[in-house]
């Protein structure tokens, strides 16, 4: 299979990282206030004292981490938390398109629509959906420079204040909820291995892009929409709306378009990563190719009934906010196999030396 | 080959598959243009706005002698379903993306706004971009009134709102500041007032709409009428204006400065459980029809001198009129006080309402006059 460039890689999983800013569903705590910033900068710098040791054991050789010493624990372990990150896409992707401009459509077409082009993009391959989704990354860059510009008339600095945070007792718990939205380390760990070199350099990429991309939307939502940011579902999409160039008036179908496209991209990467889990694990290629689509059939029945039962979804976004399944997937297993890995290195250099 | 098929394919589905999907016909659609909503014997009356190509009595689908737009209207417990009932009284489907202007009767912003207008703000077409104006009686004796010189009728409506801002004279309120200021339970909004009079060239039954004053919204409803000159005081302090004018007597003289490249600074302070605000605003301005002849540069010392006082009197009275008469935020004062000393703020943003009606305000403007015209 063709590899992939770290840039490519880093791009892919930062625009993936933003998708869950765009398309989030009312319960989630994006509110007018400072606190905002901090939960956002707290929860990048979480992130990066997690990935210290990571770093430290696998410098060279990043791929070492989704290798197999884990075994089928820790690829099912992985498997099912990527599963849940795709129903939560997918949920949230449905969601969101049916309450802006596919009101009427039946949340059934929009996710078989999706789910059929992730199921494309499962068999184009890594490269494929990675090329894909640079271009995807190049559009949203066009409808943030849009946005900011068709607001700019908007923009009022008074609505900023000085204070880290202006609701202490949620600080925490948004600051973790926030930190486990980063997914996108799972299936770095296990797609890095098709990075040509220096995969940890996507990381590299895809942080600081997605933490300076998240402050500026974050700003925008504050100095534009101010108090009202707290009683908007999709605040991205009302500054979209607001937006008021001369060449385009609305910028909100453009909006639609691109976090649709971003989802594809997401959902696509999952499984993708599903496949090399399986792949690395316990399956042979084809064994892998049928689970990745029946996780992709798992993962449009369960948004199809959390389409109907939302408090279900909010349930079990819950689980997800916890932080625990990211933590034991994202940060444990890949340390555990970096260690091993790191052990079983030294134990061969001695015996060399030896 | 596989690309030939590819695009044979692609092409067949466009030009098929389409007719499946259930889709509606611009002409089928009625772009709405303005919105009127009026309430009484409990309900809303809404009237609607609308383009209409080809119903004028024209040659051409737009016909530019004529207003080119409909009013219909409909009555419902809610705005919604007042729309509704329009839009089956149409025989149309409404389209709101490009709708302009939203007036609002008296008797319907004695009611709560955010539910009156909650239609404007969920419904994925509505732009809460949208201008919204008072009306002093009826919203659909505005509509009524149908100008001819735009393409349509409501383009002079706009006109006159976003020129009337320019000119110091108020500031336009839009939905989604409407709807976020309204959601402050202390924070007061002034929509601009129109009335209809008669006059009107540009219209068929000699009818005009006149921009008359504004009202107060605060706490999700009407509070009081205000003046013209209030409203500018206000919007001096709210957003800079591109210029206000100023008339002045001198030695039985009137003499009229354009202010302009206003800045408004406002510090705050707090003591003996009081809020003070120092206003220092500053300004250029420039004679408008002055009679500078026989004069020389000490008349302008004295004409800037009587220009800042004016300029004091107009923003003094609009405080006590609006802030410390109704106790409500009328120009943003609370985030002067959360942008500079959010602890402060913290501490009395619970009874902002009952501070500020007992705020004291020091104003002092320094008018610099740096354009004498061209005549001398």
């Amino acid at each position: 299979m063709d590899k992939i460039g770290w840039g490519q890689l880093g791009i892919v999983l930062a625009l993936s990282r933003i998708f869950a800013e765009a398309a989030n569903f009312p319960s989630d705590d994006i509110n007018y206030g400072m606190q905002r910033f901090t939960v956002i900068v707290l929860s990048y710098i979480l992130l990066g004292i997690a990935l210290i040791p990571v770093y430290i054991l696998t410098k060279n050789d990043a791929s070492v981490i989704s290798c197999s010493i884990s075994g089928k624990a820790g690829a099912v372990i992985m498997i099912i938390y990527l599963v849940m990150a795709s129903v939560s896409t997918t949920t949230r992707l449905q969601f969101y398109t049916s309450s802006t401009i596919f009101d009427a459509a039946p949340p059934w077409i929009l996710i078989l629509f999706v789910s059929i082009v992730c199921l494309y993009g499962l068999f184009k391959g890594i490269p494929a959906v990675v090329r894909t989704g640079v271009i995807v990354a190049a559009l949203f860059l066009f409808l943030l420079m849009a946005v900011i510009i068709g607001v700019s008339d908007h923009i009022q600095p008074d609505f900023l204040y000085a204070a880290f945070t202006d609701r202490p007792s949620t600080l925490f718990y948004d600051v973790i909820a926030e930190f486990s939205k980063n997914g996108e380390l799972v299936i770095f760990a296990l797609l890095c291995s098709d990075v040509r070199k220096n995969a940890f350099r996507s990381l590299y990429v895809c942080l600081p892009a997605a933490l300076g991309v998240q402050l500026l939307m974050t700003f925008l939502y504050n100095t534009v929409l101010g108090e009202y940011l707290n009683n908007t579902s999709f605040p991205f999409y009302m500054l979209s709306a607001l937006s008021d160039i001369s060449l385009l008036q609305r910028l909100d179908g453009i909006d639609v378009v691109v976090w649709v496209m971003s989802a594809v991209i997401k959902i696509s990467l999952i499984s993708l990563a599903i496949y090399s889990a399986c792949t690395k694990s316990f399956l042979n290629k084809k064994g892998a190719r049928i689970a990745a689509i029946a996780a992709l059939i798992v993962s449009g029945g369960a948004s199809l009934y959390f389409s109907v039962n939302t408090n279900d979804f909010l349930n079990f976004a819950t689980i997800l906010e916890s932080g625990i399944p990211l933590i034991t997937a994202g940060f444990i297993i890949p340390l555990c196999n970096a260690m091993f890995r790191f052990l079983q290195k030294k134990k061969e250099e001695r015996y060399e030396n030896s | 080959m596989k690309i030939l098929k590819l695009v044979i394919f692609c092409l067949f589905s466009v030009t098929s598959l389409s007719g499946c999907l259930p889709h509606t016909e611009l002409d089928e659609q009625a772009i709405v243009e303005a919105v009127g909503i009026d309430y009484a014997d409990g309900e809303y009356e809404v009237t609607v706005q609308y383009f209409n190509m080809e119903g004028t009595g024209g040659s051409s689908p737009i016909d530019s002698t004529k207003a080119n737009v409909v009013n219909i209207s409909g009555k419902g417990e809610s705005v919604s379903t007042a729309l509704n009932s329009a839009s089956v009284k149409c025989g149309k489907s409404f389209m709101y993306g490009i709708t302009s202007v939203i007036v609002m009767g008296r008797e319907a912003l004695k009611q709560d706004i955010l539910k009156t207008l909650s239609f404007a703000e969920s419904y994925y077409q509505s732009n809460t971009s949208v201008l919204v104006a008072a009306a002093d009686g009826k919203a659909s004796d505005i509509l009524a009134v149908k100008f001819k010189d735009g393409i349509i009728s409501i383009e002079h409506l706009k006109m006159l709102l976003n020129n009337s801002q320019s000119y110091g004279l108020i500031g336009n309120v839009t939905v989604i500041e409407l709807l976020r200021e309204q959601r402050r339970s202390y924070a007061g909004t002034i929509l601009p007032v129109l009335s209809v009079s008669d006059g009107g060239e540009t219209t068929d039954d000699g009818k005009n709409v006149l921009l008359t004053g504004g009202m107060l919204l605060s706490g999700k409803r009407y509070i009081s009428d205000i003046s013209l000159s209030d409203m500018s005081g206000i919007q001096l302090l709210r957003k800079n204006p591109q210029n206000t004018l100023v008339s002045v007597d001198s030695d039985n003289e009137k003499v009229s400065v354009t202010i302009y490249n206003i800045k408004a600074e406002i510090k705050h302070s707090f003591s003996e459980g009081k809020l003070r605000f120092e206003i220092d605003m500053r300004a250029d301005g420039k004679y408008t029809d002055s009679q500078l002849v026989d004069k020389d540069l000490t008349f302008s010392s004295k004409i800037e001198a009587m220009c800042a006082e004016a300029l004091n009197n107009r923003i003094q009275k609009a405080l006590s009129t609006t802030v410390t008469a109704s106790g409500c935020d009328s120009c943003g004062l609370k985030y002067r006080i959360s942008s500079s000393d959010y602890r402060l703020w913290r501490s009395i943003s619970e009874n902002f309402g009952d501070f500020l009606r007992e705020a004291e305000f020091s104003i002092s403007t320094d008018i610099d006059i740096d354009r004498f015209g061209i005549i001398h």
